[in-house]
Formats: C-alpha cells, sequence, structure tokens
C-alpha cells in the first residue's frame, strides 16, 4: 500500500488535505482520507448578537459564494419573524416580503452562481481538462492566442460582469449585504434594470462561444469520466430561487430548482425534512455526542488530541446517511437533467439516459453545472453544433433550452423583466422576542442549512451547516468517491489527474467546511500540482 | 487613481526598481499570498479590480505570484515557471521554499486572520495549518512569522488581516488578531511598517495600487491605523446619495422609505473612514449606500463588533459630540443650512479626532 498526499488541494476555495492509500496490484485508490484543517467558530461569533447581525456576519464565512450564506441567514431570520412560512413538507413558501424583493435575491444569487460556475468549468477545474487544447475552438469567435489571453480577456472579464450585476442590487461585491430581514429595501428602477440586462447580455455572448466548446469536449469524454468518482447515490436540494410569479403570488412559491431527498437506490425524490439533518463528530477534532442533530445543536469545544479525529469537518447525515449536495444533486432532484437525458436519447437512441452514473460521478457533476450556467443566462446561440460521445446532436443551445421548457433568455433575464419597477422591496421587519426559524437555500457548491434560536430578541443558539461540509467530510461522498480511482505509476502528477477529477468535480469550498489543509508525509510523500 | 494610471506615471522608477531587483534577485519582485483564517473574499475580490484587471496588473508589475492558492492554475504562470518551479511543485514547494528555504520574498500579503491561540491537544497556532515541512504539519501563524521576518514588505489585505475582522470577533475561540498583533505577540520586527487595507473585503483596486507602490519599493504614506491616507482619510458619508437628506434632518423610519437619510436605521456610514463612495466599487459601479441598504461599517477598524454593531441602531455617539440629539436635529431641520453644517462637522470631528467641543464649537458657527 503507498500513501499518497496532495497538500494543499490548490485551485479549490481554502484548505484540504488529501491522502490516499493505492493498492500497489490494482494501481487503484483503495482508501482515502480528506482532511479539513482550518477552525474559526462562527457560530460562536453571532451568540448574543442582534438576530439581524448575523448576515453580514455569516456572509463571511465563505467569499467565494460570497451572497449565499448572507441569504440563507437573512431567510432564517425571516423565517423565525413569521415573514416566511415553509408549506406542504417544505414544497412551498408563503412570504410577506414583497415579489420585488423575491426577485432582486433570486437576480443576486444567480449571478453569484452563474459567475462560480464558470470560475470553475473554466479557471478551476478547466486546466485538468486541458482547456489549452481547446483554445483553437475557443479563438474562432475570441481573441485568444494563449491562456494569460483567455483568463485576461475572457474569463476575468466573464466573472466581472457577475460581481458588476449583483452591485447593481447590492452596492459592492464580494460581501454584498444587500438583502435584510424584511427585503431588499432598493426598490428596483428603469436604469438598474436595462444595466444588468446589459451585464447578463454580455456574459452570455461569452458563454455562447464556450459552451458548446466545453460540452462537447466534456461528452467527448463521457463514458471515462462516468465512470470515475461515483459517488453515494444519496442527494440533497434545499432547494433555490422561490418564483413569485405563479397565480399564487408570494402566497404560495414553489423552488425553480425543488427541495427534496433521493436516497438510493430510490431515484423517486421525497419532501426534506430538517428533523433529519444530523452531525457527526466521531472522526472531527470536537468533543460532542454523536451523531447530534443539528437543531438545537450546540456550540462545539474543539479538542486536536481526540482519538480518532483528523478533521476540523464534521459529517452531517441526512437520516443517518452520507450524501452529496451540489449541482447535479439539484439537477437529479428537480428531474431536469433526466429530461435532458431523454431529450438527448430522443436523437441518439444508442446515448443512455442522464445521469450516465446513477450515483453520481466527475462527468455528471460537471455536466450539472454547465447545465445550470445556460439555464441561469440562456442563449441566443442557434448554430446546431452540440455533439454527445463526439456524435452530432443537430441542436443548438437555443434547442436545449427550449426542450426543457426553460425561457431562451434565460432565467435570470426573466426575473428582472418580472419585477414591478417602482414598487417597494422591503416589508418592515421586527425581531421576534422569542423564536426559531429555518434559512434553507443553495449556494453554488450545494445545500446550505441555517438555524437560529431567538431568546429575548437577542441570539441564542445558531448552527450552519454547509455544502462542501457534506461532501469533503470524514466519510463523505468524496471519500467514497476517490475509492477505486485509478493511479499511474510514472512517478509524475499525472499519475494523480483521475484523482484530481474526482476531487475538483466537487467544486469544493473548504472554507465554508470550516478548515485549512495540512499533510503528513508518511510512506511516500508527492506533492502535487493539483 | 486607478493601478495603470500609477503604473504608467511610475514606469520609469518601476523600470528601475525592477532593474535593481533583477540583480539581486533574478529578475521579479517575489510576492506570496498567504491564506491565513478567511474566506478568500479579498482574491475574489483581486479578480475584480478593474483598470487594468489582475492579470493585466501582473503583466505590468512584472511580479511573480510564486504562491496564491486559490488562482495557482497550471496552464498560466503567475510567476512559478519563471521562479523556476515545475508543475509538481505547485502545491506547497515555493510556500516551503519561501518560509524555510533561500527562495525570495519581497512582498508578502496577508489573507485571512491570524489565529494565536492553542486548541487542547495542538499547538499555538494550529486552528489553521498549511502544509507539511520534514513530516511535521506548519500551521499559518508559524508562516506568518517567517515570511513577515524575510519579507521587504507586509501588506495585510482585507479586515482579517487588517484589524482581526469576523474571526476576532467577541465571542470567537481561536484567538485571532491582527496581523499587527500577531507579530508583536511572536516579537517578529518587519522591516517596513504594515500596511493595513481594511474592508470586507479590500477595495481590488486600491490594493494594486498600493501593490504597485510597494513594488517600486516604497511604502505610501499611511495613518496612524497603519492605513493608506489616500483610500482611509474620507467619511462614506460624505459621498452617499443621501447625504443632502441628512443635511436638512431628514431621517428615513423605514428602509423603504425613499427619502432621508439611513442614520437613524443603523447606517454606520457617518463612523466609517474610507474612500468606498468616491472610488465605488466593482468598476465604478456602486458602493454599499448607493444600492444596498446602508454601510455596514466594514471598512472601521472595530468591525463588526461595536460601535460598528449592532448593525440596525443608530450610533448614538455622533450628535452627542455636538450636544445635539438626533430629534434636535430634526426639529431644527427648519433652521436648515447651519444645522446641516453643524452636523457635517462631526464627521470631520470624528475624522480628524480633533478635541471634539472645540471643533463643534468652531465648526458649525
Amino acid at each position: 500500500m503507498t500513501k499518497v498526499i496532495i497538500d494543499p488541494v490548490t485551485r479549490i476555495e481554502g484548505h484540504l488535505k488529501v491522502e490516499v492509500d493505492v493498492d500497489e496490484v490494482t494501481r487503484k485508490v483503495a482508501s482515502a482520507k480528506c482532511t479539513g484543517t482550518m477552525f474559526r467558530g462562527f457560530e460562536a461569533i453571532v451568540l448574543n448578537r442582534d438576530p439581524r447581525d448575523c448576515a453580514p456576519i455569516l456572509s463571511a464565512i465563505c467569499g467565494v459564494c460570497h451572497s449565499d450564506h448572507h441569504l440563507a441567514s437573512v431567510r432564517a431570520v425571516e423565517n423565525a419573524a413569521g415573514m416566511i412560512r415553509y408549506s406542504n413538507d417544505y414544497s412551498y413558501e408563503q412570504t410577506s416580503i414583497p415579489k420585488n424583493a423575491v426577485l432582486a435575491r433570486n437576480i443576486v444569487l444567480g449571478a453569484d452562481w452563474a459567475y462560480s460556475h464558470a470560475a470553475h468549468l473554466l479557471v478551476l477545474a478547466g486546466p485538468d481538462y486541458s482547456l489549452y487544447d481547446l483554445l483553437p475552438a475557443l479563438s474562432k469567435s475570441i481573441v485568444v492566442t494563449s491562456y494569460a489571453d483567455l483568463l485576461k480577456w475572457v474569463i476575468i472579464p466573464a466573472q466581472a460582469y457577475m460581481h458588476q450585476l449583483i452591485a447593481l442590487w447590492g452596492g459592492k461585491t464580494p460581501h454584498q449585504r444587500g438583502a435584510v430581514p424584511g427585503g431588499n429595501p432598493v426598490r428596483p428602477t428603469a436604469d438598474v434594470i436595462v444595466l444588468s440586462k446589459a451585464k447578463i447580455s454580455e456574459f452570455r455572448k461569452i458563454l455562447d462561444v464556450a459552451a458548446p466548446v466545453v460540452w462537447n469536449y466534456l461528452t467527448s469524454k463521457a463514458l471515462q469520466l462516468s465512470s470515475l468518482g461515483t459517488g453515494t447515490g444519496n442527494f440533497v436540494s434545499m432547494g433555490a430561487f422561490q418564483d413569485p410569479t405563479t397565480s399564487s403570488g408570494t402566497d404560495k412559491m414553489p423552488s425553480i430548482l425543488p427541495r427534496g431527498v433521493m436516497l438510493y437506490p430510490s431515484t423517486t425524490p421525497v419532501p426534506l425534512d430538517p428533523l433529519q439533518i444530523t452531525e457527526d463528530a466521531s472522526a472531527s477534532w470536537y468533543d460532542q455526542p454523536s451523531p447530534t442533530p443539528v437543531i438545537g445543536e450546540q456550540t462545539p469545544v474543539p479538542n486536536m488530541s481526540k482519538a480518532g479525529a483528523y478533521s476540523w469537518a464534521k459529517l452531517p447525515r441526512y437520516a443517518g446517511k452520507a450524501c452529496e449536495v451540489g449541482p447535479l444533486a439539484r439537477v437529479y432532484v428537480s428531474g431536469i437533467y433526466q429530461k435532458l437525458g431523454q431529450a438527448i436519447r430522443g436523437i441518439i437512441p444508442a446515448v443512455p439516459g442522464l445521469p450516465l452514473n446513477p450515483k453520481g460521478s466527475v462527468f455528471d457533476r460537471m455536466a450539472a453545472r454547465a447545465l445550470e450556467l445556460v439555464a441561469l443566462i440562456g442563449s441566443n446561440n442557434t448554430t446546431p453544433d452540440l455533439q454527445v460521445l463526439g456524435k452530432p446532436l443537430g441542436v443548438s443551445l437555443v434547442d436545449v433550452l427550449k426542450l426543457l421548457g426553460l425561457p431562451q433568455k434565460g432565467l435570470m433575464e426573466a426575473w428582472l423583466d418580472a419585477m414591478d419597477v417602482g414598487a417597494p422591496s422591503y416589508a418592515q421587519y421586527q425581531n421576534p422576542q422569542d423564536a426559531e426559524g429555518i434559512g434553507l437555500w443553495e449556494a453554488p457548491r450545494g445545500s446550505l442549512f441555517h438555524w437560529v434560536r431567538i431568546r429575548s430578541r437577542k441570539v441564542d443558539n445558531y448552527q450552519v451547516v454547509a455544502p462542501t461540509t457534506w461532501n469533503v467530510s470524514p466519510n463523505g461522498p468524496l471519500e467514497g468517491a476517490l475509492v477505486g480511482t485509478p493511479v499511474g505509476q510514472t512517478g509524475t502528477n499525472e499519475d494523480l489527474r483521475p484523482a484530481a477529477y474526482v476531487v475538483r468535480s466537487f467544486d469544493l469550498c473548504l472554507a465554508c467546511t470550516v478548515h485549512s489543509v495540512d499533510a503528513r508525509g508518511n510512506d511516500r510523500y508527492i506533492s502535487v500540482g493539483l | 487613481m486607478g493601478v495603470s494610471t500609477v503604473v504608467s506615471f511610475y514606469a520609469a522608477d518601476i523600470h528601475e526598481v525592477l532593474a535593481q531587483l533583477a540583480k539581486t534577485n533574478g529578475g521579479k519582485v517575489h510576492l506570496i499570498w498567504l491564506p491565513m483564517a478567511g474566506d478568500t473574499g479579498c482574491t475574489i475580490s483581486m479578480l475584480q479590480a478593474s483598470s487594468p484587471n489582475l492579470i493585466g496588473a501582473v503583466e505590468d508589475l512584472q511580479v511573480s505570484a510564486d504562491f496564491w492558492q486559490a488562482l495557482m492554475t497550471p496552464d498560466y504562470d503567475l510567476g512559478w515557471v519563471s521562479a523556476g518551479y515545475t508543475a509538481e511543485d505547485r502545491s506547497q514547494v515555493p510556500l516551503m521554499n519561501a518560509a524555510f528555504g533561500n527562495a525570495p520574498v519581497d512582498v508578502l500579503v496577508v489573507e485571512g486572520t491570524p489565529q494565536i491561540g492553542t486548541p487542547p491537544g495542538g499547538s499555538p497556532g494550529d486552528y489553521c495549518t498549511i502544509g507539511d515541512y520534514n513530516g511535521r504539519p506548519v500551521n499559518a501563524y508559524e508562516f506568518l512569522q517567517k515570511l513577515a521576518a524575510k519579507a521587504s514588505y507586509v501588506v495585510a489585505v482585507g479586515q482579517c488581516s487588517a484589524f482581526g475582522g469576523i474571526p476576532a470577533a467577541k465571542g470567537n475561540l481561536t484567538q485571532a488578531v491582527p496581523v499587527t498583533t500577531a507579530l508583536k505577540t511572536a516579537g517578529i520586527g518587519t522591516k517596513n511598517p504594515v500596511i493595513n487595507l481594511a474592508g470586507c473585503p479590500a477595495q481590488p483596486d486600491w490594493t494594486l495600487v498600493t501593490l504597485a507602490s510597494v513594488l517600486q519599493g516604497f511604502t505610501p504614506e499611511l495613518d496612524e491605523l497603519g492605513r493608506p491616507k489616500a483610500f482611509f482619510s474620507h467619511i462614506v458619508h460624505d459621498g452617499c446619495p443621501r447625504r443632502g437628506t441628512y443635511g436638512k434632518g431628514q431621517f428615513a423610519q423605514s428602509f423603504d422609505d425613499a427619502v432621508g437619510c439611513y442614520w437613524r436605521l443603523g447606517c454606520k456610514g457617518p463612523i466609517t473612514q474610507s474612500s468606498c463612495s468616491v472610488t465605488k466599487w466593482n468598476a465604478g459601479i456602486g458602493f454599499c449606500t448607493q444600492a444596498g441598504p446602508m454601510c455596514w461599517g466594514c471598512m472601521h477598524p472595530n468591525f463588526p463588533d461595536p460601535p460598528t454593531s449592532p448593525f440596525f441602531t443608530q450610533v448614538e455617539l455622533v450628535p452627542a459630540y455636538l450636544g445635539l440629539s438626533v430629534d434636535t436635529i430634526a426639529g431644527a431641520a427648519a433652521v436648515g443650512v447651519a444645522v446641516g453644517i453643524g452636523a457635517h462637522a462631526v464627521h470631520h470631528v470624528l475624522a480628524k479626532k480633533k478635541e471634539r467641543t472645540e471643533a463643534s464649537k468652531g465648526e458649525s458657527q
């Protein structure tokens, strides 16, 4: 058995150490251990504060998904104050905040997702897939001759457009703090809506060129990538983008990406039950009984000398099971991913449906991320050059959106069009005396769960379960996904390229999870340029 | 002034400085971006720099960012290739060489808060570790000590490293402290004063200008808190779109009020020094009181503790300096201009830290 340590894993948010044992005979990963090694203790920092003060503080749990923790916290406090009520087993929401505020939040968070997904596909994971090789294809429409050009003229400006869009609604970003309990105070004006559309339009032009190239490349390697990084088959989605534009208005809003849970081998989602969420700290550097229901859980007590512990990350479980969260979980639970699979199969019968790997895989995670990106931004690309497995599908990006019943202009522009210009975007809020609230949201990387208990108008207890914690923590989906991954023996970091695909397919964000990374070189140390 | 202006303005100087560095350091200015207890928001903020963008600035400034964990892409040389590192090295090797070996460190940028506390069963600083040296995990606090002692310039980018920020707020369990406090505790001196770029996150254009400045070999003029005066002498409130209503004593009662200053609702613009309302953010799109509920005081040294919080509570001290309550000011709105000027003076009193009573008397007359 050879031990390989990757530390720190670069081009992810935060600090992660990955340690794998490689079976010398099969040359495959036999077991894996992921360590998060930064602890900041946010839940202790917000105690005894005004409940409204949690959001601007907890926003800084993560500077990459910089708007998501903020909103999850605002929503938890609004739920405590009775301004958001969940109904039908958490499938719908009734809210007393104005429709404009619901839409403004969707727009800000949509931009946050779009930038994050694009950055992951092109900058963070892109290099693993030799994105550089795609330059000739990208150069057809964009003048780039080197990866530096691509960064400078395409990728950096694209993500900046999305940040500028957020700044139009939240003042500045990262860490816009535009949402407060009660709404998003800035009333929408015609000029801000027009400017917002301009930012989306600029981003869309880039996406229309890049998306088919990246999609065709990914799907040409689909068979290989779908056998890598097999997940648990358990998926959780907390739901994102509430829709106030149905006939029920803000009285009964569905989530456009619905909340629900799929536990293997079932592929039928069931409603989310927050009481089923627990955290297990048996392999984590904390003294606390395990597992503990998150609702009512106490602030952690650090202890690095605890026997058997190796990470600052705790393991969230749903109904006792380790679950995957993220784009794949969302589009799978929503059914839209399967719908895309059926559409493709209708054109090329030889192609199996989606997901290619029912338990999740590197391919499925990357494809799901790309699908969400196009759904949010929309497309003007009518060139029927999309492929699967290198075979022409004969459809364009616009055709795909039509097949899926999504607006061609994208969800974000649709939300802008649904706003009531000049109408209120804030309703008066008051701190409740004693109450509890749950904030459910989805960050680009997966499910966010915030829970607050208020006593005498102050925060008495607060718990956060962040996306990457589900994926990366001890005995979680990433560790399992690494098992069986082939490892080469050339002595270079190419040996670990498949492992890199697996690690990065989860689009990890370690600040959320709690950590930083360390490496303890054992039998053999490989410093890998992951 | 955008960084491109600085770069072109000082082009000759930069060339000269770089030429000197080329003799001593092998041609590049070496920068280490050390991630401590933070959220990578300042790195993401750097990607929002607008004139030029980050990649353009790296080219212009001839900087070699030997270690910048979040941005280390194998296909783009942010400095590693020219620094002699190979693809296999692009994990911890440049950081280890800088901290424990002979690799030069010209500029140390710190993002995130140093944590000097000792977790039960661990060593001081073990709440955050990065990589491994000779079989031993190394914590971020140790990296800070090694690298700060070696670097010509230490730049604390963002509220966390400059003033402790959110990880160091009341209730924290990890003894999180500002870079200056951590270095003092460890008995480490620096070659030049630590430059504190406050903000959650740091404003990227200001950061690039500051880095351009130190890369040329000089420290920008700093205030008593170690902040470049160029970016921390204004009062946010003074550039607020609602500033005029404040002067008239009009105060919003609800966030939905179209007219009126948000001071009563908790806006911290009146007590926060920064150029947010001058340079704005995200390519000049806006700042917090322009398209958001209010200023949260994220550049105030005490953020997120009092007086910046409770965030939704008005800062009581401000009118007290003038001997006026908010109600007095509002009630005196008819008197108008004089009161407006008086109220305005408050902020300059706070900013300049003059003798309070004297200033209020003098400026409100």
